[in-house]
């Protein structure tokens, strides 16, 4: 990769890196430090990245930055954690917007990374289950577990609205 | 194989009927049953059964067929292929058969909606705000090509965080540095008694421990003469002991050419040693400001800027610009000066580490 490819690199896909780790940890600093880490290990590693993979390595390497991250703060949510979320407290959101962010807030930690890998970045099972590790078929349960307590909160909500 | 006997026959028949039994083995069956007419006969009488399936049909098959993928009887998959249209992984066949158990399940197509509604979209206002600090205007190495560079970046910036914090004391060129004797050649320094032409009104010769009590070499030839040869011979041993010679510096104002006055030969030539030495090289007050002048004359130095003069700061800052080429980061390093113009702080910036240092007053 060269110098011009890595600045394309940053220009493309730092909004949605910064993004995606944003709506994860919902920390503003933590969110720019992780997306900073992960550009300077892109640049250190530039000479064995190909720009047309750039897009995974970022996603992956932002990943697990923020997994070490999490951990060294807390312990992360189990990967078979797997409840009702609660929206008792949230009866002051109005639009499907907000009450979409505070349902994701409430996923899993693993539930929450690869859906918002599948929704915001449109990746497939494989890409995602490259990204974070996991396998295909991971991958597919998490997703269709996150889905599921979204479905709830979201249809208590409107119940309670 | 073991030898066919009473015992293990049915092995033998067994094999020969279903055709296992080499011709070997079968060249030991025979004799074996010519001797066993009883087994003879029981093998030629033996059949083996075959069971033959019976075609059979289950009577109800056609009832546990499936016209409809998703019923009422069978509405514990409706999440699952929900949730699997809005991925949009269903086949066409699913796909219809959801559709018509929403059509005839009207609470149902409330249900696909709030998971349509699940499916998030990426806010676009939220976006990177220090994009700028992440681009890079170095070359990108491959890392081990790296290491090298990284490594004489390293030793340079050492060299100035030596230069930096270890306290320097107030030095004097070297060229004004070194030892001279006092200015009286060597003989002045012995005390010899001479001979005079003038007899001495006594003979005595003058003690060893008066002598030394002399105060100088020259009131000595004033005040005392020998007659004999034996008592000549006598004042040579009484030569009193070497003074030893004081060594002082010599304060070296600005020209080296100017320094003491030396008559004895062999100041002269350290003289002329130095001397030498200082009109080949320039003037270094210290190591640092020769390591600064040596390097920047090799690589610093352009026709523009030849007649600047370079301290040890500039090195540490072109390196600083050098690992900033090499490795794409941003780190400065610039003086902080006081109302009256003057340097008083050195200023570091780097992403991993800040500091300041005040300048020390040479």
């Amino acid at each position: 990769m060269t110098v011009e490819q890595y600045n394309k690199s940053v220009d493309l896909y730092s909004d949605a890196v910064y993004r995606f780790i944003l709506k994860n940890i919902n920390q503003t600093d933590e969110a720019k430090d992780i997306v900073q880490d992960t550009f300077e290990k892109l640049w250190v590693r530039a000479a064995d990245v190909s720009f047309e993979k750039v897009k995974s390595y970022l996603f992956s390497t932002a990943y697990h930055t923020m997994i070490d991250k999490i951990r060294k703060n807390k312990q992360i949510s189990s990967v078979d954690e797997y409840g009702s979320l609660d929206p008792l407290h949230n009866e002051h959101y109005t639009d499907l917007g907000e009450i979409l962010n505070e349902a994701i807030k409430q996923l899993p930690d693993v539930q929450r990374s690869v859906i918002l890998l599948r929704d915001y970045e449109g990746y497939a099972y494989h890409e995602i289950a490259d990204i974070t590790g996991l396998s295909e078929s991971q991958v597919k349960v998490y997703i269709y577990r996150g889905r599921l307590a979204l479905k709830k909160y979201i249809g208590s909500i409107e119940v309670l609205i | 194989m073991t030898e066919i006997n009473r015992h293990n026959y049915e092995i033998f028949f067994i094999d020969y009927l279903d055709g296992n039994l080499s011709p070997s083995q079968e060249k030991r069956l025979w004799p074996f049953l010519e001797e066993n007419p009883d087994l003879k006969n029981e093998l030629e009488n033996f059949k083996p059964v075959e069971i033959s399936s019976e075609k059979q049909l289950f009577p109800e098959k056609q009832q546990l067929k499936k016209t409809v993928l998703l019923d009422e009887a069978n509405s514990s998959i409706f999440d699952e292929l929900c949730i699997r249209y809005i991925e949009g992984d269903l086949s066409l066949k699913e796909k219809v058969a959801l559709n018509e158990y929403i059509e005839n399940n009207s609470g149902k197509s409330k249900e696909l909606l709030i998971y349509k509604q699940t499916k998030l979209k990426a806010d676009s206002l939220i976006s990177f705000p220090d994009k700028e600090k992440l681009k890079k205007s170095g070359m990108v190495f491959a890392r081990k090509r790296l290491y090298p560079y990284i490594a004489v970046a390293a030793s340079i910036l050492l060299l100035f965080a030596v230069y930096l914090f270890v306290p320097q004391k107030k030095e004097e060129p070297y060229s004004n540095r070194f030892a001279v004797f006092e200015t009286k050649p060597a003989q002045e320094n012995f005390k010899i008694l001479e001979l005079t032409e003038e007899p001495v009104s006594t003979n005595k010769p003058i003690p060893l421990a008066e002598a030394e009590k002399q105060p100088s070499p020259t009131k000595i030839n004033e005040h005392h003469s020998i007659q004999s040869a034996d008592d000549i011979e006598k004042e040579r041993f009484r030569v009193t002991a070497i003074e030893p010679l004081p060594i002082k510096r010599i304060e070296q104002k600005r020209n080296p050419l100017n320094i003491a006055k030396v008559e004895s030969g062999i100041t002269n030539k350290t003289l002329d040693y130095f001397q030498a030495q200082y009109s080949q090289e320039p003037e270094y007050k210290n190591l640092t400001s020769f390591l600064a002048e040596s390097v920047s004359e090799r690589l610093i130095k352009t026709p523009e800027n030849e007649n600047k003069k370079f301290e040890l700061f500039d090195l540490a800052r072109w390196s600083v610009k050098g690992i900033n080429w090499l490795t794409g980061s941003n780190m400065t390093l610039e003086k902080q000066y006081n109302k009256e113009g003057e340097a008083e702080k050195i200023n570091f910036n780097s992403k991993l580490i800040a500091f300041s240092a005040p300048i020390r007053e040479k």
